[in-house]
């Protein structure tokens, strides 16, 4: 590193780096500040999921499709009572779920990707194929009901954010609303690969996990619980992963 | 040099406070204990920097100065600030009276105290400007980043790294030994 043609002054910046590199701060010093700092962070800022983290990685090795909220485009609510066997097992599921039972009313949708990402299916186009679940599928076991969490918007987390199901954090106020099984919502996913392709898509769905998405709508914000669905979808000889997160309660939940 | 400073590939990139955190603490703090001569007031600098950086984050620009610069600018600020209120000759003197026995494994102390601990006092000793360029290089920045964090120009800060370079050897002329 030296530019001075001089031995001793080699060696003493060799003494110098090695004086800064072993130069640490007492033991336990490095996590005692970090939890200092994250207790300046409002609560909905201290959790980040580990997908948030491993997205990109995973983007790197195969074509990621992130499915997000783009079911929510394609199925109105009324598409999602309507469909057959899927919307049945969803009011088998849902114990009681009338509206006048629901204590913070019918819920807003969350956000939804930009509709151009949508081709909608068209009478002519092909019926999606039934979700592929096997049994080595890591499925989540969902009460008949989940909790809601509603907290004032301007307090809170901002539409969109994502948490862990642990770490939603305590004392909010929480209301239990209807929900429907995953299988069900592994068949929005693969009516929404079949849009996207506008071919037959196989959706295999390997893995599913409760988390909790913010939705603000006025001055309210709630914490819904929505399926994320991770897995691959095959298309002609064209297989990728995909990790879609697509509502947890029934349809009778959403406006 | 101090072993290559952390690096996220994408140019202008702004990674998460947590891992610019993790990945510069040991180093803001080594720079600082350069500075200040004590472990417990480079330990007490170094909350400040990073509750300072904390705040400051989502202000930072990454096209305007690498994650290094910024946190080393913010360091450097705060040892002048600490420099300013307590008398820089007093509070050094004092530190180096009272230094106490970091927690770690009693091997790697007595290794570091023989080996280094003079070493890095004498730079604590050193007039500030000195001092600042020292610690900044040797925490790894380039001599474009030391330029920039004290406020001359790339080539000065050559000039006055190995002017502050002699100055240190006179003052421990056993560290060249």
């Amino acid at each position: 590193m030296s530019e001075l043609d001089d031995p001793g002054t080699d060696e003493l910046e060799r003494r110098l780096d090695a004086a800064f590199a072993s130069t640490r701060p007492r033991r336990g010093f490095e996590d005692e500040l970090w939890r200092r700092l994250e207790a300046r962070r409002p609560w909905w800022q201290r959790v980040r999921l580990p997908t948030q983290r491993a997205l990109p990685a995973l983007g790197g090795l195969v074509g990621v499709l992130l499915v997000g909220f783009l079911v929510v485009t394609l199925l109105s609510p009324g598409a999602l009572r309507g469909r057959g066997a899927g919307g049945a097992a969803s009011t088998t599921t849902s114990a009681g779920g009338a509206k006048e039972e629901l204590t913070f009313g019918v819920l807003p949708r969350p956000a939804v990707a930009p509709a151009s990402q949508a081709t909608s299916l068209g009478a002519g186009q092909p019926q999606p194929l039934a979700p592929r679940v096997p049994d080595s599928a890591a499925l989540p076991a969902v009460p008949p009901r989940l909790p809601v969490y509603r907290y004032t918007a301007s307090a809170g987390p901002p539409n969109g954010t994502v948490f862990e199901q642990a770490a939603v954090p305590p004392g909010l106020e929480a209301a239990y609303y209807p929900t429907r099984p995953p299988t069900d919502a592994a068949g929005d996913v693969a009516i929404a690969a079949q849009s996207l392709r506008g071919r037959t898509a196989e959706v295999t769905v390997s893995r599913a996990r409760i988390v909790y998405v913010a939705v603000t709508e006025g001055g309210v914000g709630y914490l819904e619980p929505e399926y994320e669905l991770s897995g691959t979808q095959k298309v002609g000889e064209t297989t990728t992963a995909f990790v879609a997160r697509v509502p947890a309660l029934a349809a009778e939940a959403f406006r | 040099m101090n072993g290559a400073l952390p690096y996220w590939p994408v140019s202008g990139a702004k990674p998460a406070f947590e891992d610019l955190y993790r990945a510069y603490v040991d180093r803001i703090y080594a720079f600082l204990r350069s500075q200040l001569g004590s472990a417990a007031d480079a330990e007490d600098v170094t909350s400040q920097v990073f509750m300072k950086a904390f705040e400051a984050y989502s202000r930072f620009e990454p096209r305007h100065a690498s994650p290094a610069a910024w946190l080393f600018q913010i360091a450097r600020n705060a040892a002048l600030d600490h420099h300013r209120r307590a008398g820089r000759l007093e509070r050094t003197e004092r530190a180096l009276a009272r230094e106490p026995a970091p927690s770690v494994d009693p091997g790697t102390v007595v290794q570091e105290r023989m080996l280094y601990r003079e070493l890095m006092e004498a730079v604590a000793r050193l007039p500030d400007r000195h001092r600042e360029v020292i610690g900044l290089r040797h925490s790894g920045l380039s001599f474009h980043e030391v330029g920039g964090v004290t406020g001359c120009s790339e080539d000065a800060a050559k000039m006055l790294y190995h002017r502050a370079l002699k100055a240190l050897r006179a003052a421990v002329p056993e560290a060249t030994h």
